[in-house]
């Protein structure tokens, strides 16, 4: 009995040690830290040496995608206002056949195992987006465990290595992109930023939406419109500018976005500054007779914050009655301009009224769900906007 | 856990995403019964225990009981799955829950890799799911070759750590898991069902003696 307890104790001591921990330790120094990633097509000025080209590409060159990977140096981000300008981090490009391909690539290259655990933004560049399903682009990130799915996503103008040296009065341009996705509380000119993991469930639910555009400038860069991507194809189809925007957010709505619309005044032609505090905006299906049609109404609650018309007096309600109505017509075009260039012109719906279909009538939206895009660009939309001025500042006109 | 799991992800909750309820009428979620079958077995333990009850009367209501907190959770937590990821993207991932717990990300960045926390209480709890059964395990292989169970809780380590490192893949570790669910349901239905036939048949004899 004694002998077998002992027996039995040993085994399963010696069992224990197939199943330690620690065995994947990796130590802070040997770990570069990858702060950004950006995709790319390869650039002919940019030519890794390899073995004398003795491994053929599998596909055309065509197909191959460059990565560039933001490491960050940490010993520089500690040194703050030494007055040592040095760059806090290193962009590195590769190029390779498949994403993995490139970051194993970067083994050749690098002394440190790089590290997607603090990855802050993944930025594709346009060019590569209208070429590549961009559902295989995001696929190793998707199914790596080290990435978030809440990495912020955005499409570049230019390559993604000119976007990842401006740092403005950030200390990093990768965090400096992380925190302009977030801007979008505060203007209504660049959309609401997308995660890594709303952008897979657009793309495997094939339905089409739009991404942050960055562009750069000089010494800048900044966010200004927004790249279309078509569900279904999950591809880039086109850009829409920051009016377009400044409309799909009127329409969307509900995203804790704040931001101005410039109205003008009908009685003296001038203009009229509305803050908006909240939007509300509810897409109401109609099907009659086979026909489907949208109603969008669009509520919003805000302030008057600046009006150029002589003597705009806000104490006057008639006053505040125009200036709700000038901003009703000035919003209700800005979301005419947006459903023209997406609906019309791109075909694609990417403010989800299909979901909205498919909420109210499933019946309806199977049949027509296969060919949503097109059928979409058919319908007709009628838009109604409701503007509520509640205050007008501490100042309310300016006759004395 | 699992309740803070779903507080935490109501951030990110979309109402319409498991929206249309229903759209499809009643019959396909009649279709789902049989595969969620397995996620609430388990519950077989209490038919043992029940014969150690004080009150075995009262099995009955306290099975019910913790039956229905399990259901309301995984009712809530597989809806938290289809708000937050959309249903398309629950069929795509491997592990919808750890994906749900991934997506948490509370403001300023200061709270992130919930799953991490997650996944560490998640053994914890599986841990004590699987000793009651270790238990029973080596208690019945006892009563049947008449011995202490207590050697038992050794010799059945070996083989649980075998057949746990048996699956040669992912795949084949789901194949397993569903296999178990199904003996599950072998356990559940079918062996109390034999079992009682033989009372049954040895009913008069049992209780003269």
């Amino acid at each position: 009995m004694k002998a077998a307890r002992g027996i039995c104790m040993l085994s399963c001591m010696i069992l224990l040690f197939p199943i330690t921990g620690c065995w994947d330790r990796v130590e802070i120094e040997d770990v570069g830290i990858v702060l950004g990633i950006g995709f790319d097509k390869p650039s002919e000025d940019m030519k890794e040496p390899s073995q004398t080209m003795a491994v053929q590409p599998i596909q055309g060159k065509n197909k191959r995608i460059s990565m560039m990977h933001h490491f960050a140096i940490p010993k520089h981000f500690a040194a703050k206002e030494g007055g040592l300008a040095l760059n806090n981090y290193i962009n590195i490009v590769s190029e390779g056949d498949a994403v993995f391909d490139n970051i194993n690539r970067l083994s050749s290259r690098l002394s440190r195992i790089p590290s997607y655990e603090h990855l802050r933004i993944i930025v594709i560049s346009g060019e590569l987006a209208k070429t590549f399903d961009l559902q295989n682009m995001i696929n190793f990130l998707l199914r790596n465990t080290e990435t978030r799915r809440t990495i912020r996503v955005m499409i570049s103008e230019g390559k993604t290595s000119d976007i990842f040296q401006k740092k403005g009065i950030d200390s990093n341009p990768a965090l400096k992109l992380r925190g302009m996705a977030e801007e979008f509380h505060k203007t209504l000119l660049i959309p609401p930023l997308l995660e890594l993991g709303d952008m897979s469930e657009n793309l495997t639910g094939k339905k089409s939406f739009i991404i942050q555009r960055v562009v750069t400038f000089g010494k800048e860069n900044k966010l200004a419109g927004a790249a279309v991507i078509k569900g279904d194809q999950g591809r880039m189809i086109g850009w829409i500018g920051e009016k377009e925007v400044v409309g799909l957010n009127w329409l969307k709505g509900g995203n804790k976005q704040t931001g101005i619309t410039k109205g003008v005044d009908p009685k003296s032609g001038e203009r009229i500054v509305y803050e908006v505090r909240t939007i509300k905006s509810t897409i109401v299906p109609k099907v009659e007779a086979e026909q489907i049609s949208f109603e969008v109404n669009i509520q919003t609650e805000g302030r008057l914050r600046e009006d150029w018309a002589y003597p705009g007096n806000a104490l006057e309600e008639s006053f505040v009655k125009r200036a709700e109505q000038a901003t009703e017509v000035s919003i209700k075009k800005s979301v005419e301009t947006a459903l023209a260039k997406t609906q019309k012109e791109y075909k694609v719906d990417v403010i989800n009224f299909g979901k909205k279909l498919e909420i109210k009538y499933p019946k309806v939206w199977k049949q027509i769900k296969d060919d949503w895009d097109t059928t979409f660009s058919m319908l007709p939309i009628k838009v109604n906007v409701k503007v509520k001025i509640i205050e007008f500042g501490i100042r309310g006109t300016k006759k004395g | 856990m699992l309740v803070a799991l779903i507080v935490l992800s109501l951030k990110d909750f979309e109402f319409d995403n498991i929206r249309p309820v229903l759209g499809d009428g009643v019959v396909p979620v009649l279709k789902g019964i049989k595969t969620s079958f397995i996620a609430y077995s388990g519950f077989e333990i209490m038919l043992i225990f029940t014969a150690f009850m004080k009150e075995p009367q009262k099995a009955v209501k306290s099975m019910m009981l913790g039956i229905s907190v399990v259901i309301i959770l995984y009712t809530l937590v597989v809806l938290i799955s289809f708000g937050t990821l959309t249903v398309e993207e629950v069929k795509t991932v491997t592990w919808p829950t750890m994906t749900v717990a991934k997506n948490i990300e509370l403001p300023g960045e200061f709270f992130e890799r919930f799953e991490s926390l997650f996944s560490v209480l998640w053994v914890l709890s599986m841990y004590t799911a699987f000793v009651p059964f270790q238990y029973v395990a080596s208690f019945g292989l006892g009563q049947v070759l008449k011995k202490d169970y207590r050697i038992f809780v050794y010799a059945t380590l070996p083989v649980i750590y075998i057949v746990a490192i048996y699956p040669r893949d992912l795949n084949s570790v789901f194949k397993l898991g569903d296999f178990i669910g199904y003996l599950a349901l072998f356990t559940i239905i079918i062996m109390p069902l034999i079992f009682w036939v033989i009372l049954m048949l040895r009913g008069k004899s049992v209780e003269s003696s």
